[in-house]
């Protein structure tokens, strides 16, 4: 499977999954989600909970949502967010550093978090009896978090090893921050999730204080649960352990547009490498507009399976990648339709590129054919249910269109939206969108002494 | 591909810390005592053939999927010396054409249905799954069916998918885990299987021909050498039916196993430094020999491990050398146990300044488990962990079927699952420290580090001599 790591790597250093429609009243739930029973509650402090029973597996997914990323950072503390989530682990009034991770694993749970552009996510998936300990855990570190000048010091030291190990001593972690610092000159996205390095020594405890206080507020919250478990008595529960928790300002709105690109940006890395590596991006709307289903339908069409036109005409046909492929960063603001490619080592990184952009530019010039179209639609039909097999990953794609879209409801719009799409819609979004003035391309070259 | 990403996204955005601080908060100690949970199996059938092929149908119906996986029990292990990634090409090239079917044909196919096909091969196995919507089983079944029994190995398929693994060997020289891996593994067990990268090398997978893949197909692709499972929305009984009348047909023969040489211990520390000028970070491997999967001691040195640095976050590598030392993002111990002695490992990274500081202490970790009993609390800990967690193994159809093949291949039983919990509770402090003191050995160590030559070299020489490479 080593062929498909890099889009993997892409999606961890992404966003994730779906997009939200503007319209939420007209949804029509898909005949295998039809016995579902999403409930939405708020607590008085503004803190949001959704709940899913399922009782078939004796699991309770649970997953503390903060709409906050690396989109609400600023030179000078970015990075922050991420920090952030690795200081939610060193302790609160009640616990020691790590105690919190150390209880929920002996009582047999398993747990982690993660930062996006858009949203921090803490979660626990743990046997039922133990969903009051994970409550009572959770709003103790989101209410009482002690932050010190110790824990700092030795957590950003951890973070700062992590950076190196996604970006600095990664080729393709490189490739990947450089194309969002290229294509990207005014908004936040222009810097990746886990910061600049000579942030991440100048962050205090004061920047973490603050940013905990402003966004760590029950109101910035939504808390999802997913699995066998009562809903009556979890709400009390939430009520008995995260009722007290005051509310704060509202966090200040991203508010930077990115302006429109107006001409091809190249950039390259030169580094010891064996693989020539091609990364591009082509900004497109945000994840509410319209188009953006479109494009993810023509993304199917170029990338997914080994029918697809990427992998049938570079890797498979013509043989001058050992991968291609193409994606969407599906962030809350305008993100980047994305393109990558491994050069089979030796081979000519300009006749792959050429290649691989007449593929792109096919899509504006000609229909997509009926069959291709339909196995767009099936395989975002499959994915959508495929994709539904954990009460974790019920929550989580729950979870995102909750918090992100304002409401869950618009993960099944997607799917009646991806249906409707036509041939001509496609066209239309190719020659608007995939462009080469709208394209930031970065290469990887490699030295082979150095 | 976006829901198949969010897992993956959450796996590798791990960014967690963990540490065993002992017991100063009673209420939060006591949650962990009580009853277990119990184990909730999705209704379980099976039914031999009389070719011999095991089926086995797990039944669940909240979602309209049907998964199919083949494991067939024999895989890299079985590569013959020189020969590295044949199993590998064999598995691959199910896939890639038929009598029937040309390797593009089946990738229409099956993504026109927004399904999976996917085969390839492990150390013990080769393996062959099918994902899809219960509405388009009858063209899944019939694909699957068809690699598995018809694959044609045509030339052209042979070249290119060899020609594609040569360039992936080549390319994973730029990821300093893979490279740390490889050398790893080619120190410490030479000339045996384990020594080499299973999916091959720019060396060995030119030597690899027709004939000998398609004896590697003829030799272990046999119903009395496989195991099916069909999980999800199905009726158990139609199943059988269904799929007899696929594999019924399929000629029983006698399978025959090579014999292995069992390495060779490491005496002392072999140590070796790979050179990458460019590098900001080390990456770092070591370890020994280790256990095979019948060991009768597999849940003490589970146990032993899991305390030392297989526990994440509440292990003692992870609480000492990130936690407190913040030199590292991740470190983690692992006894990688197969059919044969898999290797005993011991992983990390950190600044190249720190590489000394890290290894020293992952010694001292090493020595202290050795020589003391563990803490009752800690043996606790890990046994809660353990237990409280296990009913979690079993929530989704391909995990259940992922635990069942897990019990075939190995022969643990059919009373392991039902089992497993008592025998980890058995397990005493003492046993640990036995596990301990037999299985841990921290005088004779394999040692290697990719990272900067200049930065790293005197603090290894500390250890003893190393041998320095640079990176073709």
């Amino acid at each position: 499977m080593k062929r498909f790591y890099l889009p993997l790597i892409l999606a961890v250093l992404v966003c994730f999954a779906f997009i939200q429609a503007q319209d939420s009243t007209k949804v029509s739930i898909p005949a295998e989600f039809a016995s579902w029973d999403v409930q939405q509650h708020e607590l008085a402090n503004g803190m949001k909970i959704l709940t899913l029973e399922d009782h078939s597996a004796p699991v309770v997914s649970f997953q503390m949502w903060t709409h906050t990323g690396s989109r609400n950072e600023r030179p000078g503390i970015t990075g922050i967010s991420h920090l952030f989530e690795h200081m939610m682990f060193k302790g609160s009034k009640k616990f020691g550093a790590e105690e919190h991770a150390n209880i929920v694993q002996r009582n047999g749970g398993n747990l982690n978090a993660f930062t996006t552009e858009d949203i921090t996510v803490y979660f626990e998936n743990i046997v039922p009896d133990k969903l009051e300990l994970i409550i009572s855990l959770e709003a103790e570190r989101l209410a009482n978090l002690n932050i010190s000048d110790s824990t700092l010091a030795s957590e950003r030291e951890v973070v700062k090893e992590e950076r190196r190990y996604r970006v600095e001593n990664d080729n393709f972690g490189m490739v990947y921050e450089q194309l969002h610092s290229t294509a990207y000159t005014a908004h936040p996205y222009q810097w990746s999730v886990v910061g600049w390095m000579s942030d991440l020594d100048a962050i205090t405890v004061e920047d973490c204080r603050e940013y905990h206080r402003i966004h760590y507020a029950p109101n910035n919250v939504t808390v999802v649960i997913v699995g066998d478990f009562n809903t009556a008595e979890a709400l009390k529960l939430m009520e008995k352990y995260y009722g007290k928790i005051s509310a704060q300002e509202t966090p200040a709105p991203v508010s930077t547009v990115e302006p429109p690109q107006n001409g091809e940006r190249v950039s390259y890395v030169k580094k010891q490498a064996q693989m020539p590596l091609l990364l591009a991006g082509y900004h497109v709307p945000d994840f509410k507009a319209d188009d953006y289903y479109i494009l993810q339908v023509l993304q199917k069409i170029l990338s997914d399976g080994r029918s697809s036109r990427l992998y049938k005409k570079l890797v498979y046909e013509e043989q001058v990648a050992l991968y291609a492929g193409g994606g969407l960063t599906d962030t809350e603001n305008p993100g980047l339709f994305y393109l990558y490619m491994g050069v089979n080592p030796g081979g000519e990184m300009d006749k792959s590129k050429k290649m691989l952009f007449a593929e792109i530019d096919r899509f504006a010039k000609e229909e997509v054919s009926d069959k291709e179209l339909q196995k767009a639609r099936n395989q975002l039909e499959a994915d959508l249910i495929m994709g539904m097999q954990s009460n974790m990953r019920k929550g989580m794609n729950l979870g995102d269109y909750q918090v992100r879209g304002g409401d869950y409801k618009l993960l099944f719009a997607a799917a009646e939206k991806y249906q409707k799409v036509t041939k001509e819609d496609i066209m239309r979004v190719a020659k608007e969108y995939m462009n080469e003035d709208n394209r930031t391309v970065v290469i990887l070259v490699p030295e082979k002494e150095m | 591909m976006k829901v198949k990403s969010l897992i993956i996204t959450i796996v590798l955005a791990a960014l967690v810390i963990g540490c065993g601080a002992g017991d100063k908060v009673p209420a939060y100690k006591s949650a962990a005592a009580g009853k277990l949970t119990e184990i909730k199996l999705p209704p379980i059938t099976e039914k031999t053939l009389a070719n011999g092929l095991k089926i086995i149908a797990v039944e669940k119906h909240e979602l309209p999927v049907v998964s199919l996986r083949l494991m067939v029990k024999a895989g890299s292990t079985q590569d013959p010396l020189g020969k590295a990634g044949l199993a590998g090409m064999t598995a691959g090239l199910l896939t890639k054409g038929t009598s029937s079917r040309s390797a593009t044909e089946i990738a229409e196919e099956i993504d026109f249905i927004g399904a999976s096909l996917n085969s390839g091969s492990d150390w013990d196995a080769c393996n062959v799954s099918y994902s899809g919507l219960k509405k388009h089983f009858d063209t899944g079944l019939e694909l699957f069916t068809d690699v598995i029994l018809n694959p044609a190995f045509q030339a052209a398929e042979i070249d290119r998918l060899r020609k594609q693994r040569i360039s992936s060997y080549i390319s994973s020289k730029d990821d300093p885990e893979s490279l740390v891996n490889e050398h790893f593994h080619r120190l410490l067990y030479g000339n045996h299987p384990f020594g080499f990268n299973s999916e091959g090398t720019d060396q060995t997978l030119p030597k690899i021909n027709r004939p000998e893949i398609v004896d590697f197909y003829k030799n272990y692709f046999a119903p009395n050498n496989a195991v099916l499972v069909v999980s999800g929305d199905i009726v158990p009984e139609e199943m059988f039916t269904i799929l007899e009348g696929k594999f019924g047909g399929w000629q029983q023969k006698e399978v025959v196993f090579p014999e292995i040489v069992s390495p060779e211990p490491v005496k002392g520390y072999k140590i070796l430094l790979v050179n990458r000028p460019d590098a900001p970070q080390s990456q770092v491997a070591m370890g020994h020999l280790g256990i095979d999967r019948a060991n009768p001691e597999f849940f003490n040195i589970n146990l032993m491990n899991y305390t030392l640095g297989g526990g994440g976050f509440a292990s003692r590598l992870m609480k000492k050398v990130r936690s407190e030392m913040g030199l590292t993002y991740g470190i983690d111990s692992n006894f990688s146990s197969r059919k044969l002695a898999g290797p005993f490992s011991i992983t990390t990274f950190t600044k190249n300044e720190s590489v000394g500081a890290a290894i020293k202490e992952t010694f001292n970790q090493m020595r202290l488990i050795e020589k003391e009993n563990i803490k009752v609390e800690e043996l606790a800990d890990a046994k809660s962990y353990m237990n409280g967690s296990y009913p979690m193994r079993f929530e989704t159809p391909g995990q259940v079927a992922g635990q069942l093949l897990n019990v075939e291949l190995y022969n643990l039983g059919a009373d392991y699952i039902a089992a497993y919990r008592d025998k980890v509770q058995a397990v005493t402090v003492e046993q640990v420290k036995a596990a301990a003191d037999k299985y841990l050995d921290p005088d004779n160590m394999v040692i290697v580090v990719v990272g900067k030559k200049d930065a790293v070299i005197e603090q290894l020489k500390e250890f003893g001599e190393v041998e320095v490479m640079e990176i073709q």
